[in-house]
């Protein structure tokens, strides 16, 4: 998206970002949530992460059956040809959900970035449709993404990658399987890298529902919120690299399903 | 330095001696720079540093680990404090060794193993006073949680911390009353139950301390970070809403506005003003 087109994206659509291992029986608030926004309009569930493309279409499609989805298209791409064919938009078209399953969310940014698909995801959110990922597929939804191997401690310019996302959000780094994996430091570190992204850590089977610049909390997990506005002092930019890292005044947000969040006003509000 | 009008006249408060404060996993390897062991030797003044195994998990091996590391390290005499029972805890030849160490070293293992057998007893009681006046206490996991007055023992590691979920604490040495302390932090992923402590009383201020990685309190005043790794601050002085007291049991906690600090070797932590500071 060029700048000028970027100013005036104000989507209509819903984006949910889910931290993976979300219930996918019919009790599963999330899938439900996504089934009812549905409308009884197709959910496209596309694959570009996974390594096993098939079985995952298929333990989505069983689920979002059994909540009552008739269509249920498989959209797999597995190379950037894939991504600039007609089936893709022409999916999309007839869709109200997009839905990015796991895997790698380097592969899905590499295949699907700058397509037509790409820019069809981006219609669908813009024309009031909802657009959601779990796991990688969240991640992918940021304008940034994390995607280091080493989580479970932050060395200056070692252990944390980051990579552009598909940008349905602007100013967002998200992260997933957050508590369940303890990437407390690569959050920090991406945030701290660049304060004026806003970090989102998302626990399995817990999803964040985001509508213009709010989003609320749902599932049984929490999301952690980091924000680096008032960062006083970092090194990362100085220490050599293998050092540990440095970052003073972080504020931090635990959200649950009862709460919301208002992202303009970098604040969080209890619903009830 | 030393607080002395205070010692006698209320319970003791963050004594006059550091606290050296590992969070497990320090270097010990032949070939490793051993920075952290190295400052709690050089802490010990030559001796001698009376090496505590109370944590249970194979006294004698860690007491000829560490014996052999301290030896090279420079430290001339060391002494092993470990007891059978809390009975032995009274006897004069403990009493004796620990009026003369210099320093006493807590290992890891299991901390509610060294709070049932040492705490409370009399050997702990004159190490307190001792700290009072200036005897450096150092601990590495286990070792390090006990240093609290109110210590983490379990909780969720791999989850986000629920309303009235498995977080267990309990009553710990209370050699730093500000700081609730959780070691092998990055490594396992323990900010949740941390944040879980600290929301139920803000008054303690979280610290969370990679592997390899310790603090050096100084009379309850200020910290500074040394070794390979990160300290995580869990400020919650600012807290604007919990759930934990009226939420349904089970509920996921949910906190706004918590401060965290990142902090590195050299970093400094102000206690009294609660900010991170860099030299």
């Amino acid at each position: 998206m060029k700048a000028a087109e970027q100013r005036r994206y104000s989507p209509r659509g819903t984006v949910i970002l889910i931290g993976g291992a979300e219930d996918k029986g019919r009790d599963g608030a999330i899938l439900s949530e996504i089934a009812r926004l549905s409308a009884k309009d197709p959910i496209v569930i596309c694959t570009a992460g996974s390594s096993f493309p098939e079985e995952t279409a298929e333990r989505y499609r069983s689920a979002f059956r059994a909540l009552g989805v008739k269509s249920v298209p498989h959209l797999r791409v597995r190379t950037r040809q894939d991504a600039e064919g007609a089936r893709a938009v022409e999916l999309i078209a007839a869709a109200k959900v997009f839905f990015f399953t796991g895997g790698d969310q380097l592969r899905i940014a590499s295949i699907v970035g700058g397509t037509p698909l790409h820019r069809a995801i981006e219609e669908l959110h813009r024309s009031g449709g909802v657009i959601a990922g779990t796991s990688a597929g969240a991640s992918a939804l940021g304008e940034t993404m994390p995607y280091s191997v080493v989580e479970e401690e932050h060395r200056v310019a070692a252990a944390l990658s980051l990579a552009p996302g598909l940008r349905l959000l602007n100013d967002v780094v998200i992260d997933q399987h957050f508590a369940q994996r303890g990437r407390l430091g690569r959050l920090v570190a991406a945030v701290t890298e660049n304060p004026r992204l806003l970090g989102i850590g998302i626990d399995e089977n817990t999803a964040v529902v985001w509508k213009k610049a709010s989003f609320t909390v749902m599932g049984t997990g929490a999301v952690y919120v980091v924000d680096g506005h008032e960062l006083t002092r970092s090194n990362l930019g100085t220490a050599p690299a293998g050092a540990a890292m440095s970052a003073f005044d972080i504020r931090l947000h635990v959200l649950n399903a009862n709460d919301s969040f208002d992202v303009a006003a970098g604040r969080p509000q209890q619903r009830c | 330095m030393a607080q002395k009008s205070s010692s006698r006249s209320r319970p003791a408060r963050s004594g006059s001696g550091e606290l050296i404060i590992i969070g497990g996993h320090e270097q010990k390897a032949p070939e490793q720079a051993k920075e952290i062991l190295k400052i709690v030797g050089d802490h010990a003044n030559g001796g001698p540093l009376l090496i505590a195994t109370l944590a249970g998990s194979e006294a004698m091996e860690q007491w000829a680990n560490y014996r052999g590391i301290f030896q090279k390290l420079g430290v001339k005499k060391l002494e092993h404090l470990d007891l059978e029972g809390r009975q032995e805890s009274d006897s004069d030849d403990r009493v004796k060794q620990l009026r003369h160490a210099s320093l006493v070293f807590f290992t890891g293992g299991d901390q509610l193993r060294i709070t049932s057998l040492f705490g409370g007893s009399r050997l702990c009681e004159i190490m307190r006073e001792r700290h009072e006046h200036g005897l450096v206490i150092a601990g590495t996991s286990a070792g390090a949680s006990v240093m609290s007055e109110t210590m983490l023992v379990s909780g969720p590691s791999d989850d986000s911390h629920r309303v009235g979920d498995t977080l267990r604490m309990a009553p710990g040495l209370g050699l730093t009353q500000a700081l609730i302390i959780d070691q092998h932090f990055a490594q396992r992923g323990r900010l949740s139950r941390l944040l879980g402590a600290v929301a139920q009383n803000p008054r303690l201020l979280g610290v969370g301390i990679d592997e390899d990685t310790a603090i050096v309190a100084r009379a309850g005043r200020e910290f500074e970070v040394v070794g390979n790794g990160a300290v995580y601050v869990v400020n919650g002085q600012s807290i604007a809403y919990t759930n934990l007291s009226d939420s349904k049991i089970a509920d996921t906690i949910s906190v706004h506005n918590v401060r965290l600090d990142v902090l590195s070797r050299g970093d400094k932590f102000d206690l009294n003003k609660r900010v991170a500071t860099h030299p």
